[in-house]
């Protein structure tokens, strides 16, 4: 069974998405509060296979030491060797890399170390709220934005490139995109 | 229709001196200037709504993100009237500096020394109140004590990420969830009379159908300091248009005739709006009215046309606002 660590900045959809890709309500997820404070760990069998997704409470919630709370809370609670990727959430609806998303960038390098970028995959969601004529485009900023400043942040080595695997999901709307593929088809046998 | 007044001076009379109060007073407002503090994260939109507020470009808009705290006055003028916007980037942001409180509050204790309206600004597809936006309502209220925020406006920007149907909600829920931030500090009383509203930098509707520039102006206006007020007015007369059916059409034609000296969108305040900005004027330049709203309709209108300029759009808008 395949291990995911879905962390991010509070509001950006991990519970939402955990959801979305076992295709039930099981983590409590709510539209303007932030709702998960402790490390939740959901194992869900799906059409495609076994997967087990945990969830983290969200980063940037309050100060820097509450931040520090929770990264100490998912390293109690999660051993990196036994996952098989971490998936980092952003907004895809977002101008620029807030302070906050650098904050929350930082928090996650040195309480996981930096190495665990390179079994990082990047989910960026609300896809569905841009056009789609605008939506790769979009996705193409982003990325560079989130990669430009974890190159900066992290010297070799280990150092930083690139992230292997970048999806665009949107928790909300349904066949937003043609060619998409299910969420769980994809946790349980993208390389 | 005039009537008599019940205490012998003509109604006429009475109606012209309170003219002459009333334009001796715009005539010092437009000689001072107002003021607007504008606090939110970074690009929210706050330079976009502000700008398209008073007409002009003051507040660039870009895409820089700030390396320190600063307190970035803009100085422009309208009408005449000269205004100030003090951008605050920074200060609902992680920045490396952190922990810097004292710091923070020190530069906007000297930097901003007064100021008129107070702009809570934020997106209203955001999910979450922030920890970055929770410091910048301690450090505003902990900076200038709890009393500015009865002068505040809590401004969404991105409206038009919600549809009609989810829109009302989003609203309500997000309008609460700030004030109850902005409680800790001012109590409830304080915090539950912030009027909120939202807009959208891509279009001019939002998604309920209506014109938010005339929202937002009409929020603005009922929460300006009573120090700002009229000069706001005056800077701003000169784009109104008149709710439709409120007997403008004498005020329309001065309108056009002065339209070019206006800048920026038109400003199409609707009945309800309109009511609301004629009773701030009442409450804040007209204490004691003796006169009747219809006679003051019908002295001004045409008094507003002679006098002219800034002050006389002043002066024609507050004629039409008559009930």
């Amino acid at each position: 069974m395949r291990r995911f660590l879905v962390i991010g900045r509070t509001g950006v959809g991990k519970s939402s998405f955990i959801n979305s890709a076992v295709g039930a309500k099981l983590a409590k997820t709510s539209p303007f509060e932030p709702c998960t404070a402790t490390v939740e760990r959901i194992a869900y069998g799906t059409a495609f296979g076994d997967v087990c997704l945990i969830d983290s409470p969200g980063l940037a919630e309050g100060d820097r030491s509450l931040d520090d709370d929770y990264m100490k809370s998912v390293k109690r609670e999660v051993k990196i060797q036994e996952l098989d990727s971490c998936l980092y959430l952003s907004r895809l609806n977002e101008h620029r890399l807030g302070g906050d998303e650098r904050r929350v960038l930082n928090a996650i390098t040195s309480h996981l170390g930096p190495a665990i970028w390179a079994k990082t995959w990047l989910v960026l969601t609300f896809a569905a709220s841009l056009p789609s004529e605008i939506r790769l485009e979009a996705a193409r900023n982003r990325v560079e934005q989130i990669e430009g400043y974890l190159r900066g942040i992290i010297p070799a080595p280990p150092g930083f490139k690139s992230f292997q695997t970048k999806m665009l999901v949107d928790n909300v709307t349904r066949n937003w995109m043609e060619g998409g593929a299910p969420l769980a088809q994809i946790l349980v046998s993208h390389p | 229709m005039v009537t008599e007044p019940r205490d012998g001076a003509s109604f006429g009379e009475k109606a012209r001196e309170y003219l002459d109060a009333f334009k001796r007073k715009l005539e010092k407002a437009q000689k001072e200037k107002f003021v607007f503090l504008v606090v939110g994260r970074t690009g929210v939109g706050k330079s976009s709504t502000v700008n398209t507020l008073v007409g002009k470009q003051v507040a660039p808009v870009g895409d820089w993100e700030p390396t320190t705290f600063e307190v970035r006055p803009y100085h422009s003028d309208a009408g005449g009237v000269r205004f100030t916007i003090f951008d605050t980037p920074g200060l609902c942001d992680s920045l490396e500096e952190a922990g810097n409180d004292e710091g923070y509050l020190a530069l906007m204790r000297s930097e901003v020394p007064v100021f008129d309206c107070l702009w809570f600004v934020t997106r209203l597809d955001e999910t979450r109140v922030t920890g970055d936006e929770k410091r910048g309502i301690r450090l505003v209220s902990d900076s200038f004590g709890k009393k500015v925020w009865e002068h505040a406006v809590i401004v969404f920007t991105w409206a038009g990420a919600y549809d009609s149907s989810k829109y009302p909600v989003a609203l309500k829920k997000r309008t609460e969830l700030i004030r109850a931030e902005i409680e800790k500090y001012t109590g409830n009383s304080i915090a539950q009379e912030i009027p909120s509203v939202a807009v959208d930098n891509k279009t001019h509707l939002t998604p309920d159908g209506r014109e938010w520039l005339a929202e937002l102006y009409t929020k603005v206006f009922t929460r300006m300091s009573e120090r700002g007020l009229l000069s706001f007015l005056v800077a701003t007369a000169s784009r109104i248009d008149a709710p439709p059916g409120s007997g403008a059409s004498s005020y329309a034609g001065y309108s056009s005739t002065h339209a070019s000296a206006s800048e920026g969108p038109r400003i199409k305040l609707n009945t309800e709006q309109a009511r609301e900005v004629k009773r701030r004027i009442n409450a804040a330049v007209i204490p004691s009215a003796a006169v009747t709203g219809a006679a003051i309709g019908a002295v001004f209108g045409p008094a507003g046309i002679a006098i002219g300029g800034a002050i006389g759009a002043a002066i024609g808008l507050f004629a039409w606002f008559r009930d």
